[in-house]
């Protein structure tokens, strides 16, 4: 680990390198960090609001079943013998497409694609990526994805169908089911676009933090958001690559007649037996063996954004640095030992299941930690109910819900009962929008300045916050309960069965369903307040917010540069409110008072 | 472009093409690693945890077949239980009248001009199944007396094709261990061109490289024919495909193979095209023993795809 | 400001208020017999829903807990600014406590472990294939799409033989006893599910997996899959009939034979109906 020489003087062979010269290189193939993140932005909220729509289909479906959708059904499937029903096969579409962009197109590429590029090297002191024609690959590689999942669409048979789990033998058959005739390969090669994205991504952040530090930038003086993003690259780089095997494999099986996941004679709807001999387990091993990380990969730069987010508006040093990275780290690592809970039911060897559990249970230690300090962190602070605030404590609230469901599937025999279900969804969707969304809304607040240059109206802000958690928790709280009623997921019409019949459930289903509209309609105060703050916002002066860390030291919106020199940093990012000083927040670039020592081991 | 004398720095943004800070000046602490090999360290390691979804999931498929996929008689997977005592007859050669051969095996089974043609084309590994002990013995005397090989055979079975048996596993060690040699000394040309350069000996790296390209192209050639031969050059007995051709949908054995070897080809020619364009780059005289960068990194490549060959002969091959 | 902590106090109340109210209705608690809301008909089930209390209680504890220190310091270190336009209290200059990181990592570890043993237990009855009775086979249950097939072993007690008795989404049992079927899947995964017995397993291609279970109460049940297998998933939903004696069941097979038999000789020769 390198930390530079001890010298404050600037570096004197640091040289800043040219500006881009015309638009084409400046705004739409450029090679700087902050534009790039710019373009993963606008992208994934643009995915975002395709997603979302497709939730607001899913949730009309589930509280009317077969009722025509207003005005979306003429254009969505044009069937009118059908009388405007959604035909279900459309519902599997949905389900399985909104996972897919709300996971692959949208958090993944907002966390690490986003606030990644854009923050890495603000935050580190750098001037750029290490490779930024690397990392302008990694933001167009994405566009033949974004391309052809939409195009999945339109392709006979449909878009994919198999959920974002993609099981074979349903999704390797050709004739399991209409979307498994064309939209799956699409749907595979989206996903190897996006891998490849992250991959290169990964490997770029990493080299970064590790070799463009600015003097004095120690590793244990970086923010919290970039050992989040630095720990997730680590992750990709390592899981991701075993997904993009097996979707090669997937791939091959569906175009090349390999057998990897084709069980012996595997036939299904009276195609042609194959020779089989492959295993279907295979793939959710392997699958799971990513996506497992995967979600890790979700919430851990969310967790990063929390911490600066809330040490900054309770004008605290952060409760205990080191052992939050410390922990960090330990969700890493032990995410790579827990994927077969995903598979307690999957006919896995049961011993296996066991083991499965005990390391699972284990990764909510250091879950725990994290919740512990970050309630610490606020305890005896000066907070300030900022959005940027209120959508961090969200997460906090939010994530503990979700991480606490998560303890019930961890229990083996209670994932019996609750496995596919809508307990399963009530988690998802605490931990993916209570979690990984409220940490991007309190993102795109918080840095919302540093990234235009304006600032985004509070007042739209709070009401977006209010209206979001409220709506939230209304449309996904009843879903714990429907699932431990034994509400299956991934089923177009509950009322089939006798038991998800009965008016409470009936009652919940619509419930949740209006309130998903409210959730779904609140997101247009914010995608009004983003775009008007973005042309009509107030100026925002360098450090709005008077924070510390290194990206508040520059210009708002950064010049192409980044800093004029390279700042000099003396002291980890959390020094707020230091005794005796005159301001409440101590830059990273100015050293601490002479009668301050930091504790080595906490902070 | 930074004059090549610049000192490293941590800090100093370095671009992929700045090879030239890759080298510690005097007046800065020596730079252990350059963002180049950190970078590229690190695709190795999505490389090798890529292979390790693809040689694992290789295992498991193994390690998950049952004992009686595979036959000397019958196509991966048949069911046998009902075909335990079943003979086969192996042709181990024609004899001088085909026509007359395989009139005698219609004559015995029934089978079609087709089936009958593939068990000729087969030969010396040639094989006639389904057949009764008493039909298997007659056929083979039959055949014998036309002046053709053959020989009575009964089922054997095992879970994955055993190497250097031609019934059930199509590969050719002896071809692919000369392949293998090929790939072990084009690692060792890249090793010296390395060295080459690091002296300051261009025209002797360039030739070293030159070398490399050539062993690989060698080893990509011999894989290209390899693959001919699998897929149409040659017909093989049933108990290795039932259409006589070694194809990826045939068996377990063969997906697995063709995926194996196929990434593992694709990323050796991608090394062979890198490599002809850092060749080429040589040629003009742009690294020398303080610029390298680019010839190492090559190198820790080949290396990787090189090691990971050495692993899948084993595995795939051998055992 | 500080009342923004009441709007974190409310999710928290509201969630810990629906918890609070579903065992009241039935209709909101686990799936139950129609007439016994609090009665899980089978000896897993109730392992299970003890299990699942437990989890409930113990997360619920530290739910409430860590939900009011989290509004509590909402509350409380609500920045407030005086007359003077300064606030009116600093906040505290410290960086964390090593005394605390240990408390709270080594409690919730003792609970974490506690939990996860003391699951092993339910869990290894339930799925260990050692575990599974030394009964003889109800009936060996095939999913596909999209529909469960029950192959009976009939009056002699084997399948595989003439006299096997084929149903379509009618699984049948008899109070008491442990009902042993094999599980198999004839083209893509389903699950076999039981919501009321608490019985979850994935049907997979190529796989036969035993699956055991009982039920104390006669009626009428239902069975659904869970496992997403098509266009038709939400329809391939299955009858389970619990018989009072076995007399009972023996009676309903022997009628169902006689039928099967009739439209046999009528010449459909596919036992199964299509229904699709
Ligand atoms: C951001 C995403 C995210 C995150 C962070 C998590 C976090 C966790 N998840 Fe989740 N999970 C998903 C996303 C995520 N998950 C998704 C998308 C699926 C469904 C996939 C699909 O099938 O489609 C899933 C499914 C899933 C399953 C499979 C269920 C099934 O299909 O049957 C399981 C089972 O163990 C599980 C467990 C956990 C656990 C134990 C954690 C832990 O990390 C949580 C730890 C946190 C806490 C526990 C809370 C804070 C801690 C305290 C307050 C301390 C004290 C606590 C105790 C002492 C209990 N998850
Ligand atoms: C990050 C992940 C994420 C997010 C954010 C969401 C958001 C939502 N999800 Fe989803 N969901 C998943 C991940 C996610 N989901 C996954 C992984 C599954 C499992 C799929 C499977 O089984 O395979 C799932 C499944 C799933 C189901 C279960 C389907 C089934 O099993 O049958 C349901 C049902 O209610 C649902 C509903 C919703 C709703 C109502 C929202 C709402 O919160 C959406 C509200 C948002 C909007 C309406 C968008 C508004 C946005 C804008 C207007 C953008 C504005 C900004 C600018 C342009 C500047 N989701
Ligand atoms: Cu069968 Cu779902
Ligand atoms: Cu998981």
């Amino acid at each position: 680990m390198s930390a530079g020489p001890n010298a404050t003087e600037p570096n004197p062979h640091d040289h800043i390198p040219a500006a881009a010269s015309n638009f084409l290189t400046r705004y739409v193939f450029s090679t700087d960090h902050k534009v790039i993140g710019v373009q993963f932005l606008f992208s994934s909220l643009f995915f975002f609001a395709v997603g979302g729509l497709m939730a607001m289909v899913i949730r009309w479906q589930l509280a009317w079943p077969w009722k025509p959708v207003p005005i979306l059904s003429q254009w969505l499937w044009s069937s009118p013998g059908l009388g405007g029903q959604m035909p279900p096969e459309f519902y599997n579409k949905l389900f399985t497409m909104h996972a897919t962009i709300m996971i692959f197109f949208v958090i993944i590429p907002l966390l690490t694609g986003a606030f990644g590029n854009f923050l890495i090297p603000l935050m580190i002191g750098a001037r750029d990526m290490a490779f930024p024609k690397l990392n302008m690959f990694s933001y167009w590689i994405m566009w033949p994805g974004f391309v052809l999942i939409t195009l999945s669409f339109f392709v006979e048979g449909g878009a994919a169908e198999a959920g974002w789990t993609s099981y074979p033998p349903l999704a390797t058959a050709a004739r399991s089911t209409p979307g498994s005739l064309n939209g799956q390969t699409y749907w595979l090669l989206a996903l190897l676009c996006a891998g490849i994205s992250s991959l290169t991504g990964s490997i770029n952040y990493i080299t970064t933090i590790v070799m463009l530090r600015s003097p004095g930038m120690k590793m244990f003086r970086m923010p919290m958001t970039v050992w989040a993003l630095f720990i997730t690259a680590l992750l990709q780089a390592f899981a991701l690559p075993v997904l993009t095997s097996a979707l090669l494999m997937q791939t091959l099986d569906r175009l090349a007649g390999t057998n990897f996941f084709t069980p012996v004679g595997g036939a299904v709807a009276n195609a042609p037996a194959a020779v089989g001999g492959g295993a279907p387990l295979l793939w959710q091993h392997l699958f799971w063996f990513y996506s497992h990380p995967a979600v890790y990969i979700m919430i851990l730069p969310g967790m990063g954004i929390a911490s600066d987010v809330i040490s900054t508006f309770s004008r605290k040093p952060l409760f205990g640095y080191k052992p939050m990275v410390i922990a960090m780290g330990a969700i890493a690592g032990l995410g790579f030992i827990v994927w077969g809970h995903h598979m307690f039911q999957s006919g896995m060897n049961p011993a296996l299941g066991a083991t499965f559990m005990l390391s699972t249970m284990m990764i909510a230690l250091p879950s725990a930690i994290k919740v512990f300090n970050w309630i610490g962190t606020m305890w005896g602070g000066r907070i300030q109910y900022t959005s940027a605030m209120l959508n961090a404590m969200a997460f906090v609230s939010m994530f503990i819900i979700g991480g606490l469901s998560g303890i019930f599937m961890a229990a083996t025999p209670v994932d019996i009962h609750i496995h596919d279900t809508y307990f399963i969804v009530g988690h998802i969707h605490y931990v993916l929008f209570g979690g990984s969304t409220f940490a991007v809304f309190a993102g795109i607040y918080y840095w919302f300045p540093k990234l235009f240059g304006r600032m985004m109206s509070e007042r739209l802000g709070l009401i977006h916050f209010f209206l979001t958690f409220l709506f939230f928790n209304g449309t996904f709280f009843f879903m714990h309960i429907v699932g431990w009623h034994g509400h299956m997921r991934r089923i177009a019409d509950p009322t089939v069965y006798e038991f998800l019949r009965t008016p409470g459930v009936v009652g919940m289903n619509q419930f949740m369903t209006i309130c998903a509209f409210g959730l779904g309609a609140s997101q247009l105060i914010f995608a009004w307040n983003f775009f008007y703050s973005l042309v009509a916002g107030p100026v925002a002066g360098p450090n709005p917010w008077k924070a510390n860390s290194l990206e508040w030291a520059t210009a708002s919106p950064p010049p192409y540069y980044n800093f004029e020199t390279l700042p000099r940093v003396y002291h980890p990012p959390y020094e707020f409110s230091v005794p005796g000083g005159e301001d409440d927040f101590l830059p990273q670039t100015t050293p601490l008072p002479d009668n301050i020592t930091l504790d080595p081991v906490m902070a | 472009m930074a004059p090549a004398d610049a000192p490293t720095h941590p800090a100093a943004p370095t671009h992929p093409g700045d090879r030239a800070h890759g080298h510690p000046a005097a007046d800065a602490s020596p730079a252990p690693a350059t963002p180049g090999k950190v970078a590229m360290w690190l695709f190795l390691a999505t490389e090798i945890m890529f292979f390790t979804g693809l040689i694992g999931s290789y295992i498991v498929c193994r390690g998950g077949s049952p004992p009686t996929a595979y036959s000397n008689l019958y196509p991966p997977t048949t069911p046998l239980d009902r075909l335990g005592d079943s003979k086969g007859v192996v042709l181990g050669a024609p004899g001088a009248d085909p026509a007359r051969a395989a009139e005698a095996i219609a004559a015995a089974t029934g089978k079609g001009e087709a089936a009958i043609a593939r068990v000729l084309a087969a030969a010396p590994h040639g094989v006639v199944n389904g057949l009764t002990e008493e039909g298997a013995t007659k056929l083979a005397e039959g055949l014998n007396r036309l002046g053709a090989k053959a020989e009575v055979v009964s089922l054997k079975t095992s879970s994955w094709p055993r190497p250097y048996d031609p019934a059930t596993n199509p590969l050719s060690i002896d071809l692919t261990t000369v392949n293998t040699f090929i790939l072990i000394c084009s690692s060792a040309t890249m090793v010296l061109a390395v060295s080459a350069i690091q002296r300051g000996r261009k025209a002797k790296c360039s030739l070293y490289l030159l070398a490399t390209v050539v062993l690989g192209g060698v080893f990509l050639g011999v894989q290209v024919f390899e693959y001919h031969e699998l897929l149409e050059g040659r017909i093989y007995p049933p108990g290795i495909s039932p259409t006589g051709h070694f194809r990826p949908g045939v068996s377990l054995f063969a997906s697995c193979f063709f995926t194996v070897t196929g990434f593992h080809g694709l990323h050796v020619a991608a090394g062979v095209v890198t490599l002809l364009l850092v060749f080429l780059a040589s040629l003009t005289g742009r690294f020398s023993s303080r610029n390298f960068a680019a010839v190492e990194y090559a190198g820790l490549y080949w290396h990787f795809v090189d090691v990971v060959w050495i692993l899948l002969f084993t595995i795939v091959y051998l055992v | 400001m500080r009342y923004w902590s009441l709007i974190f106090a409310l999710a928290a109340v509201f969630s810990v208020g629906a918890f609070a109210y579903a065992p009241f209705s039935a209709d909101w608690w686990l799936p139950n017999p129609a007439g016994e809301p609090y009665h899980s008909v089978s000896t897993f089930g109730r392992e299970i829903d003890a299990l699942f209390l437990i989890i409930l209680v113990l997360t619920g504890a530290v739910f409430i807990g860590t939900q009011a220190a989290l509004v509590w310091a909402q509350f409380r270190y609500a920045d407030r600014i005086g007359e003077d336009g300064l606030p009116v209290r600093p906040a505290q200059y410290f960086h964390g406590s090593q005394r605390l990181e240990v408390i709270w990592t080594v409690i919730p570890a003792g609970i974490l472990v506690f939990l996860a043993l003391y699951q092993m237990d339910t869990w290894a009855k339930i799925k260990f294939r050692s575990a599974s009775p030394r009964t003889p086979v109800l009936a060996e249950v095939t999913g596909r799409q999209f529909q469960w097939a029950m192959k009976y072993p009939g009056p002699d007690g084997r399948l595989g033989t003439p006299d096997d008795l084929f149903t379509v989404n009618d699984l049948h049992l008899v109070k008491d006893q442990t009902a042993l079927i094999h599980l198999k899947s004839a083209d893509v995964i389903h699950s076999f599910f039981l919501p009321q017995m608490r019985i979850k397993q994935d049907a997979v291609p190529g796989m036969a997996i035993p699956v055991w279970f009982d039920c104390d109460r006669a009626g009428r049940f239902e069975l659904a899959c869970a496992e997403l297998c098509g266009w038709g998933h939400y329809k391939m939903r299955g009858d389970v009939v619990v018989h009072e004696t076995e007399a009972e069941f023996q009676a309903w097979q022997a009628a169902k034979l006689a039928e099967q038999g009739r439209s046999q000789i009528a010449g459909a020769d596919e036992p199964e109906g299509d229904d699709r």
